[in-house]
């Protein structure tokens, strides 16, 4: 009875063995998945990056404020009536 | 019956075949080990172990406008097609031409060729341009053909955003990734990127079966760097200097700008015209050069006030003291003439002397400071010898040993003759004017941060010495002034804001050294403001403009210096300090 509890315990030990080698050959593999997926998404972030650049360009930024005729140098707009008061917080504007 | 014995004979066959068995099985297994043993592993090692590479990011580089950072220069991994040829049969060469042509928007036949060209090797690069890059889309469409024998392989390329914005400065990355000037060269210990790599176990089919413990390395990507350029007043120079070159120029015409923040050394915008675009293919151009830090000129005229201030600075003279300026012809003793260029000045004061930009007032001054004091005043403005600005192929200049000084020397000095500097030089020299005082070392980077946003590198101001007290400079800012507001450079007076400033213009000299050439100038001018307390400097200067369409730095400098500092003030919100303009910043 002893003897078959050991046996028991032995292959309990063998199946939790290959069961965690299995689960860390599993981990592994999302690892290397995850890492080509994180090599393809730089790839892809790259170039958005260049491209965000072209468009932030300060010469091409003033082209297409030309094209929108906005004074990129003047003030901001200040607008007349109720809608340019600002909400104020303890008798301060809180702008 | 008796049985009978094995016949010797038999017994020795088997026993001989027994041992030769062994034998050649001793001799196979000692040539597997021994004499083919390393290549067998090596063979193994082929087949079971695969290498993934990972790739690095070359750093990036960024400059600044209205306080966010504007990408100058990144590398990305731009997609690129090829073809293995023993994959293609004869027969099937040219559809996968016509395919590919079609889809990459190139001749069907170079396609071709490139194929036939590499038929015995499993590598044809297809290109479509000089980077090879094909787009997004294209990739899409060649991958939907589903052809084995066409593959897409990813290579970096360094793409600059901005064009031509501060191209010389940044200068530019070879194909292969290898820096090829400018920023990049010299702060490429920052940017360089190391590959990692990923060593796996894998199975017949190549398929990932562990990973190699302890064969991994991890890539390091290169680190970022922040300038002090601002890429907006940057724009406005380079737009300054073309508009300059194309009205005043020639054959020979360059020019070169430099715009500092005074107080601090930072170099807000430096560039040279033609300029340079480093996205372009052709490099090989003088235009790759940044002329501000490699080209020294003769400044002329334009370094009086510093002269002037240094005689203020010995108690030689006082800004009001008068000289007699022989009726615009000197002779100085063994100095030969020193003219005014046909103007004849009696009494004149140090101040008018630099207002008026008098030659025979200066070279008096030449002659009471004396070479040596001179050639010291000369080094305290930080002219011969290099800035420490981070650029490769800074020149020092030219300012030739005291002991080769001679009384030519004595008188010439003091307006820019005897001497070549470049234009961060000279912005440098009158930042200490600007800054009540201090030659600060120009700064291009203002910070290094690692991938991960760890700041590694933060730049300081740093003072190489003391030139002027600030009194000293103070004056000399307000003499600068009267010469805009009444002298040689009006055409730098703003409407909002004062400024102060000198011209010069200065021949260039002749072919062989000796001499000056004929009909050749340069042109400069020196702009700061607001006089008070000064934000801005800016040296712009012509070289070799065409004669015809002018030639004197108040002419081809002092407009588009004006222009700059205008833009910039504005774009920098500085308030006006003028009358005209402060009631509208009070509304």
């Amino acid at each position: 009875m002893r003897l078959c509890f050991i046996i028991a315990c032995m292959v309990a030990i063998g199946v939790g063995v290959v069961h965690l080698r299995k689960r860390a050959d599993i981990a592994k593999h999302e690892l290397l998945g995850l890492n080509a997926e994180h090599r393809r998404l730089r790839r892809d972030a790259d170039p958005l990056e260049l491209e965000l650049g072209h468009l932030m360009n300060p010469k091409a930024v003033a082209e297409r404020a030309k094209a929108m005729n906005i004074d990129l140098n003047a003030a901001p707009v200040r607008l007349a009536g109720p809608a340019d008061e600002t909400p104020r917080r303890n008798g301060r504007a809180t702008n | 019956m008796q049985g009978q014995a094995p016949s010797k004979w038999r017994q020795n066959v088997v026993f001989g075949g027994m041992i030769f068995l062994i034998v050649a099985l001793g001799g196979r297994l000692w040539h597997m080990r021994i004499v083919y043993g390393q290549r067998a592993e090596e063979m193994a090692h082929r087949q079971q172990n695969h290498v993934i590479p990972i790739p690095a990011r070359v750093g990036s580089i960024y400059a600044v406008a209205h306080n966010r950072p504007v990408l100058l220069a990144a590398s990305k991994q731009a997609p690129t097609c090829f073809v293995d040829p023993s994959l293609v049969d004869d027969y099937a060469i040219a559809d996968i031409s016509e395919d590919i042509g079609k889809l990459l928007g190139i001749h069907h036949m170079e396609v071709h060729d490139a194929i036939i060209r590499r038929g015995d090797k499993r590598y044809a690069p297809i290109k479509k341009n000089p980077h090879r890059e094909i787009s997004l889309n294209q990739l899409a469409m060649l991958r939907a053909l589903k052809n084995r024998a066409i593959g897409i392989e990813y290579q970096w390329v360094r793409g600059y955003p901005c064009g031509d914005l501060a191209g010389s400065v940044l200068g530019f990355r070879m194909r292969d990734g290898r820096p090829g000037g400018g920023l990049e060269l010299s702060l490429d210990r920052y940017l360089e990127a190391t590959n990692g790599k990923r060593e796996l176990v894998v199975d017949a089919a190549r398929r990932a079966v562990s990973i190699v413990p302890g064969k991994s390395v991890a890539p390091r990507d290169g680190n970022h760097v922040y300038l002090c350029l601002d890429a907006v007043i940057q724009g406005y120079l380079q737009e300054a200097l073309a508009q300059t070159v194309a009205k005043h120029g020639g054959f020979k015409t360059w020019a070169t700008g430099v715009v500092i923040d005074p107080n601090t050394g930072r170099v807000l915008a430096m560039s040279s015209a033609p300029g340079f675009d480093p996205n372009a293919t052709d490099r090989s151009g003088i235009e790759a050069t940044n002329r501000a830090v490699i080209m020294p000129f003769e400044p002329g005229s334009v370094v009086k006030p510093l002269f002037a201030a240094a005689a203020v600075s010995e108690g030689l003279v006082t800004w009001d003291t008068m000289i007699f300026c022989e009726n615009g012809c000197y002779r100085p003793p063994r100095g030969g003439r020193i003219t005014d260029h046909g103007q004849s000045y009696g009494m004149k004061s140090v101040t008018d002397g630099v207002v008026l930009s008098i030659n025979t007032l200066m070279a008096k001054l030449g002659g009471m400071i004396g070479n040596s004091g001179l050639h010291g005043w000369v080094s305290k403005f930080g002219f011969g010898r290099k800035t420490g600005i981070r650029l490769p192929g800074e020149e020092r200049g030219l300012i030739r040993p005291l002991a080769r000084w001679d009384t030519y020397s004595t008188p010439r000095v003091p307006f820019g003759q005897e001497m070549a500097v470049t234009s961060l030089q000279l912005a440098m020299a009158f930042g200490a004017v600007a800054n009540d005082g201090l030659l600060l070392k120009p700064r291009l980077v203002e910070s290094i941060v690692s991938p991960q946003g760890k700041v590694l590198y933060t730049a300081k101001t740093e003072v190489v010495h003391r030139v002027f007290t600030p009194t000293v400079s103070q004056q000399c800012r307000r003499v600068m002034q009267q010469v805009v507001e009444r002298g040689t450079g009006k055409k730098c007076r703003m409407d909002k804001w004062t400024s102060f400033g000198k011209t010069g213009t200065a021949q260039i000299a002749g072919p062989n050294g000796m001499g000056y050439a004929d009909g050749a100038y340069t042109g400069s001018f020196v702009g700061g403001a607001p006089v008070e307390k000064p934000k801005l400097l800016c040296v712009i200067s012509v070289y070799w403009p065409n004669r015809s369409k002018g030639y004197y730095g108040g002419t081809v400098a002092a407009p588009y210096v004006k222009q700059v500092l205008q833009q910039s003030l504005t774009y920098m919100k500085t308030p006006p300090d003028k009358g005209v303009g402060i009631a509208s910043v009070a509304d």
